[in-house]
């Protein structure tokens, strides 16, 4: 089946004073319909920065994309016009952002935001968008949906105005969903809920999801392929369950157990947490060789010579890492 | 008890009144009976949701905010009583570690200076063995001494963040109060932060109290751990118990809030909470929790529960106990 997204050696730059940073290095990802891809790693890693650029959103100057294609159906995105892109977005593809507060309108209420989504992109009447939109609030689970259409954002708590989010972002029941930090600025039950309520959704309505995150137990709970980045580059992709349980990359190893999992059974005995020594190279000077190998334990000639490319290990497992062996032993 | 407390929180209360121009002026709980102890040399974890009241806690031992009643004791001294010259001269028992580390940094000011600033504040040491003494503290938190020289923003999260556990340590204090110090941080980064931590504990036998929402952390680094919801300690326990033998509902429900990276595809047996918390303004007349709790019953809408002895050194305060 072919895939709804596909994205294929997206490389971004942006220039810097300190010369030119490159944001994305080959990146290239698949999204079937129906599936959630996790895309974890740390900040400045790329892993917004893809967001944007399947949104067509990168800010232009100073960033540019270089090169690469992203396709949505078959459709290049990359050569659509502004016009078609404007269709696009929220229509094709929506986006919900980490900080809901100030990705809402305070001056409009919520109902009238939604209503906005639907009016945007279909003919219809205003009376019956407030309709749908009444419907929509109700479906992503806020109470006496057709009194709180009436509220301003700022009458709502944090999670009420990411289910708002949620609600304007699945308005016309978009293909894909890009979900980037969706719960970063929340509670934990908070999270717990919008989790729930997004598989549920993406269970209903077949929806793609893209999630953006730097939380390995939120790619646990949710994600059915993950791609982890590094420094502008994939550097490790396949199966949650691979990814967590067998983990090949040096990086990946690092990220899942520099983390303080919560434990049901802790035991008296406190290891250390492992570190990654250092920190992640500035993006202007990246050099040709593999890009975490300064902070690599396993580092040998060949990865300050040339990045290593992502190579399949299994049918859906892929790692770019000259010493697989040597890691994996 | 055999071991000795350095702090000892009785009873706090911070409650913060606004005042309206035609009605009676409105009260926030944010602190409403709080009491606790941290034995010398321990990390004490307070975790809870935003709004819960750990920040303002951690504030007000801090006599960072105003205590409306109530007594936090440091090693016998009543610091709550303290007013002026005497306050400020006890500070140098108690120093912070912020969120933050790009806000609670001076931009304008070299970092040997700010970790300097503290000592030369409180008269400590000779005056000339203080830059000896930053660059002492600056290898302790894993800094070149050299850096000393630099200005905050040319710094990395977490190497400002540990300017900022130098500048906490500058003046030899007892007890550090850390408000939430790794949230900010990358994950990698979080790992270094907190095994830094861990290790001037052992070095210095320094006291932690610790504040964070961040569950995870809070088992890896706290030998005891209170939870708080609207400005109460609804359970607590060391570090093991809680973890492994919660017995507040909301406890329960938090632990289980927690994403799992061993949990790939068993998350459907989990019940989360519903709902917010209330607001701290109109707090309910029972319990609480009794709004969200999935084991309310008739009397915890009526009485709210007392704090509990349950087991070894073991509190909570739930009527189903």
């Amino acid at each position: 089946m072919a895939p709804l997204l596909s994205v294929k050696n997206l490389l971004v730059e942006f220039k810097t004073r300190a010369g030119i940073a490159k944001v994305l290095n080959n990146v290239s990802l698949d999204v079937h319909s129906g599936e959630i891809l996790g895309v974890v790693g740390e900040s400045g890693c790329g892993k917004s920065m893809t967001a944007l650029s399947i949104m067509g959103l990168v800010p232009s100057p100073p960033g540019n994309v270089a090169g690469g294609t992203i396709e949505l159906n078959g459709e290049d995105l990359l050569s659509a016009s502004n016009k078609r892109l404007h269709q696009m977005r929220g229509k094709e593809i929506s986006m919900i952002f980490q900080e809901p507060m100030t990705s809402l309108n305070p001056v409009f209420k919520v109902g009238h935001q939604i209503a906005e989504a639907i009016l945007l992109h279909e003919k219809t009447t205003k009376a019956l968008a407030w309709e749908r939109s009444v419907k929509m609030l109700d479906r992503v689970g806020i109470p006496e949906a057709a009194i709180r259409a009436n509220s301003y954002p700022h009458e709502m708590s944090g999670g009420m105005r990411q289910r708002v989010m949620i609600a304007i972002a699945l308005a016309c029941n978009p293909k894909l969903l890009i979900a980037d930090e969706p719960t970063t600025a929340l509670d934990v039950t908070v999270q717990a809920q919008i989790f729930d309520l997004l598989r549920e959704l993406q269970r209903e309505t077949g929806t793609a999801i893209i999630m953006i995150t730097h939380d390995m137990g939120a790619i646990s709970e949710l994600a059915d392929r993950v791609a982890v980045m590094y420094a502008g580059h994939i550097i490790e992709t396949g199966d949650t369950k691979d990814i967590l349980s067998k983990p090949q990359h040096p990086y990946t190893r690092g990220l899942i157990a520099c983390v303080p999992h919560l434990e049901e059974n802790p035991s008296e005995e406190r290891p250390y947490l492992a570190e990654i020594p250092g920190v992640v190279p500035p993006l202007t000077d990246l050099g040709k060789g593999c890009t975490f190998a300064p902070r690599c334990d396993f580092r040998t000639d060949d990865c300050t010579g040339s990045q290593p490319s992502l190579s399949k290990i299994s049918d859906q497992h892929s790692v770019s890492c000259f010493n697989l062996n040597t890691v994996a032993s | 008890m055999s071991i000795e407390n350095l702090l000892e929180v009785n009873d706090l209360k911070v409650h913060f009144s606004k005042k309206k121009m035609f009605a009676d002026p409105v009260v926030v709980h944010a602190v409403d009976g709080v009491s606790f102890s941290i034995p010398k040399g321990k990390t004490f974890g307070i975790v809870g949701e935003s709004g819960s009241g750990k920040t303002t806690t951690a504030l007000a031992v801090l006599r960072l905010v105003g205590i409306t009643s109530g007594t936090v004791e440091l090693g016998g001294q009543e610091i709550s009583a303290l007013e002026g010259e005497d306050l400020r001269l006890a500070r140098r028992q108690f120093q912070m570690v912020f969120q933050d580390p790009y806000s609670s940094l001076d931009p304008r000011r070299r970092v040997g200076d700010i970790v300097r600033e503290p000592m030369d504040l409180m008269d400590i040491g000779e005056e000339d063995a203080r830059d000896e003494k930053v660059r002492e503290l600056f290898v302790k938190v894993g800094l070149r001494p050299e850096l000393t020289e630099l200005f905050p923003h040319q710094f990395s999260g977490g190497q400002r963040q540990r300017v900022g556990l130098a500048r906490a340590l500058a003046s030899e204090p007892e007890l550090i109060v850390c408000d939430e110090p790794v949230s900010a941080l990358d994950v990698a980064v979080q790992a270094q932060i907190l095994n830094l931590m861990r290790r001037l504990q052992e070095d210095t036998g320094v006291t932690f109290l610790f504040i964070s929402h961040d569950l995870g952390v809070v088992q890896h680094l706290c030998d005891h751990v209170a939870v708080m919801y609207l400005g109460q300690i609804v359970e607590q326990a060391d570090r093991i118990t809680l973890f492994k033998n919660p017995k507040h509902p909301y406890t329960q429900a938090l632990l289980s809030a927690v994403p799992r990276v061993d949990s790939h595809g068993s998350h459907t047996e989990r019940q989360h909470l519903q709902g917010d918390p209330p607001s701290p303004i109109n707090l309910p007349k029972g319990c609480r929790f009794a709004g969200r709790c999935p084991q309310a019953m008739a009397i915890c809408h009526s009485e709210p529960p007392a704090l509990q002895e349950i087991g070894d050194r073991h509190l909570a305060s739930c009527h189903l106990l």
